[in-house]
């Protein structure tokens, strides 16, 4: 299912809430899980059982390491971390390997590559979490099982993260009292994010998918589409986190946040405690850490760097184009820790910003585009090679008023307004967000017109 | 309560009464079989059974089918796109909103690939019928005659190149074209060639073309007088709902001769037979352009009182409709044929039928998409 929908806020939300809100205390997970797995079954109605599976595997494995000790204990975190490493690696990977290694030995592979289950690079990465901080003493292992099994498939994070650690959450369980003042700034959270996807994300998006699918796009045309492009990730990934946590304070949980206006950041490394920041510290926690992080010889500490930020890339998706992105930033980040530490700060804060901006910029053509000779036409109109194309201007006057909007809303200062606005005057602040909450319903609904020009034309 | 708490208990609340609310309101409310605006039938409630549930199209089907039945649809549907040209938008859905209230379609060239594959459909098919003069009537569009009304800074050169190309490839071939951009542009002040809100040209449009074929094929129209009727000032057309976009109608005008001849129309679909060209039970409908022959067949049969023995087979889309009351005065029997539908030999068709002359008439933006391996 996707938040984004009408039968998903119309139908599945209000239900889910009032039998949520109904259920006695005991039932409300059961309720909660049974929910989720409709909601992960109606996308993947095969795959569900994938799902569930690994839920049972994994919930098992827990309890096995934590009655074991010392090689025994090693030994099954390693069977259990091979297990769910496996499983995405072969859902995920299996044709970006066979490709590659056919690539290298110039053989034809032919091979096909199976559907990919939605949402399996963040249910695994939550297992491994578990199954890891298990091993670590820091949680205890779930016997319940429908409490483990909410953990991996609760529907708000499910699908699009933020990938939530188990320690975060081990405690909220079973210990979520009913708080209003949380279940309805959860419902504001949700509704400005709601408004983020749809308002912001999907419309900057046709405007970068138009830009990114013309061949023969030129100078103007390739820039307004990469801000668009830029802004379109921002507000889609931080929407439906948004959502995510609206969505989970609604059943009274509490998520840690995921992005805190990454575009405002002032480094590279900045950017990065701002971005995503659920999968950064996934990967700082269970891998670079783990890898020694910075705490060793300065070429290990290279080694541990980019290793991790390849791993990073490579979750995004199995080619090539992600693990480029991957290694762009960690060799960034590198520079900016061993030669640009002193240098960087001194610099004027606007320069630092304008710095940020086009590293990042830069490295959404490397994301946008998996496949290579595209991506390098791209990066040609963008400096000039296509021309000008100037009836771009047609589409800056169509998504002016838009990118602008959306420029003001990557800063703090739009929130901090709205919430100032909200304690001083509440009902003109509600009746924005109730706006926006109407107009992402009224374009949801356009998304779904499809009328059929010529069956009687 | 201090004001934080008060908006956000608002908030809430507004957020939890609108989706019960048209939760309630989706199934209380009837489902509708069909939308006309959108000119297609409407998702009914899907049966889950064990198959389309596991390969998803129960799933998909029900998510149609939610949207379809949303309450209040077409009103959510101009919210949008209002709020969208409040922002300066004035595209959607390939449908751009110009000066006045015009609405335009998006023309979209076709690949190389499609127009060497046209231009080479169109050869076969002067080479298969020998020495039987082929016209080429292919009408530009309101985008190409009237720019001057396009929204700021659209781009549409595209159309004027494509015709160019089209009209130069297809007079190589051997094929007799009819340019009626000149004469467009020549009485474009004085009349409305084109429909405001819908994809056709007017009556207007298609006389003056008509007068552009009679002058390409030598008929006698000298002492033709032409009467008008307004038969409509209601019509909304496809580009309105394309776009959607809340306009007001506009009228319909029917051209045809004074002294128009007696004629039968031939359905061969549906072995129906009428006696006029227009189907005036269509004005009632949101499709009132389909006045003009009752809209588009595989094959249609105009018989005429002509008595001159001329006979005319037109492989046509829907612009030809309106022309049928002028063509009608000159042959004595006119062939329509539309590619879109018609899945016979075209060749077998002609064989049959004898025309005297072939003519290709349609506009820009359908012609460029149109299958024309029917000529092959």
């Amino acid at each position: 299912m996707v938040f984004s929908s009408l039968y998903f806020l119309f139908l599945f939300l209000p239900v889910v809430l009032g039998l949520y809100y109904a259920a006695p205390r005991v039932l409300k997970n059961p309720l909660l899980l049974i929910a989720s797995i409709v909601f992960y079954a109606w996308g993947e109605p095969i795959y569900v059982i994938l799902m569930i599976l690994s839920i049972l595997i994994n919930y098992v494995l827990g309890l096995d390491i934590a009655r074991h000790e010392g090689v025994g204990r090693k030994v099954r975190l390693i069977v259990a971390v091979a297990l769910n490493l496996l499983v995405l690696g072969f859902f995920k990977y299996y044709g970006f390997v066979t490709e590659t290694v056919g690539a290298l030995f110039g053989l034809e592979t032919g091979a096909v590559a199976l559907p990919l289950p939605i949402g399996i690079s963040f249910y695994t990465f939550q297992a491994l979490s578990y199954i890891i901080d298990v091993y670590r003493d820091k949680v205890t292992a779930q016997r319940d099982l429908i409490s483990f099994a909410l953990y991996i498939t609760m529907f708000p994070q499910l699908i699009a993260g933020p990938i939530v650690q188990y320690k975060d959450i081990e405690a909220q369980m079973h210990h979520r009292p009913f708080d209003l003042l949380q279940v309805t700034s959860g419902a504001e959270r949700f509704i400005l994010g709601l408004a983020k996807k749809v308002l912001l994300a999907n419309t900057l998006g046709q405007l970068a998918t138009a830009m990114q699918g013309d061949a023969k796009v030129g100078m103007l045309g390739a820039w307004l589409g990469l801000f668009a492009y830029t802004m379109q990730i921002y507000f889609d990934f931080s929407g439906y986190s948004d959502m995510a946590i609206g969505m989970g304070a609604m059943f009274g949980f509490t998520f840690l946040e995921n992005f805190n206006y990454p575009y405002i950041a002032d480094s590279i490394t900045d950017f990065w405690r701002r971005w995503h920041m659920s999968l950064s510290g996934w990967f700082r926690d269970y891998v670079y850490i783990p890898m020694g992080g910075n705490r060793v010889r300065t070429w290990r500490h290279i080694l541990n760097l980019l290793t991790v930020w390849a791993l990073t890339g490579l979750w995004h998706g199995a080619s090539w184009n992600f693990v480029l992105w991957g290694l762009y930033y960690g060799v960034l980040l590198l520079v900016e820790k061993y030669l640009l530490k002193d240098f960087l700060p001194r610099l004027p804060r606007a320069l630092r910003h304008i710095y940020t901006l086009a590293v990042v910029m830069v490295s959404w053509v490397f994301f946008a585009f998996t496949d290579p000779s595209a991506g390098l036409r791209y990066f040609g109109a963008l400096v000039g090679v296509s021309g000008l194309g100037a009836e771009a201007v047609y589409s800056l006057l169509n998504y002016g008023v838009l990118l602008l909007i959306g420029g003001i809303c990557c800063t703090p200062l739009v929130y901090k307004y709205y919430r100032r606005l909200s304690e001083k005057i509440p009902y003109i602040s509600s009746l924005l967000a109730i706006l926006a909450l109407l107009l992402s319903v009224a374009f949801l609904v356009h998304d779904t017109f499809n009328p059929f020009l010529y069956f009687r034309f | 309560m201090d004001k934080r708490k008060l908006h956000l208990y608002i908030t809430a609340g507004a957020l939890a009464s609108l989706l019960v609310g048209f939760c309630l309101a989706h199934f209380l409310l009837p489902d509708k079989a069909l939308s006309e605006r959108e000119n297609r039938a409407l998702q009914a409630l899907p049966e889950p059974t064990v198959s389309t549930v596991t390969d998803g199209r129960f799933e998909e089907d029900f998510a149609d089918y939610f949207s379809d039945q949303f309450p209040l649809r077409q009103e959510w549907i101009y919210a949008k796109t209002g709020a969208e040209r409040l922002m300066g938008k004035t595209e959607s859905g390939g449908v751009l909103l110009g000066k006045n209230g015009y609405l335009f379609k998006r023309f979209t060239p076709p690949t190389e690939e499609a127009f060497t594959e046209s231009t080479t459909s169109l050869a076969a098919l002067k080479e298969k019928v020998g020495d039987t003069p082929v016209y080429l009537l292919i009408s530009p569009t309101a985008a190409e005659v009237y720019p001057e009304r396009l929204p700021l800074a659209a781009y549409t050169e595209e159309q004027g190149i494509y015709l160019d190309r089209l009209f130069r490839e297809a007079a190589k071939a051997g094929l007799r074209t009819v340019d009626v951009r000149g004469a467009f542009d020549k009485i474009k002040g004085e009349s409305e060639l084109f429909y405001a809100t819908d994809h056709h040209w007017t009556s207007e449009g298609a006389l003056t073309a008509f007068e552009r074929f009679a002058a390409a094929a030598n008929l006698d129209v000298a002492d033709i007088e032409y009467e008008r009727l307004p038969v409509s000032d209601s019509f909304v057309g496809t580009l309105a709902a394309t776009y959607g976009y809340p306009a007001a109608g506009e009228d319909i005008t029917v051209i045809r001769p004074k002294e128009a001849l007696p004629l039968s129309v031939t359905y061969p679909d549906s072995g129906e037979k009428r006696y006029s060209l227009f189907d005036t039970d269509k004005l009632a409908t949101h499709d009132q352009y389909a006045l003009f022959m009752g809209g588009n067949f595989a094959t249609v049969r105009v018989r005429s009182a002509a008595n001159n023995g001329e006979r005319l087979l037109i492989i046509k889309d829907s612009y030809a409709n309106c022309m049928l009351p002028m063509l009608s005065q000159h042959y004595e029997s006119i062939t329509l044929v539309d590619p879109r539908y018609y899945r016979g030999d075209l060749y077998e068709l002609i064989e049959a039928e004898r025309p005297d002359q072939i003519l290709i008439l349609g506009n820009a933006d359908t012609f460029a998409e149109t299958d024309l391996s029917l000529f092959k």
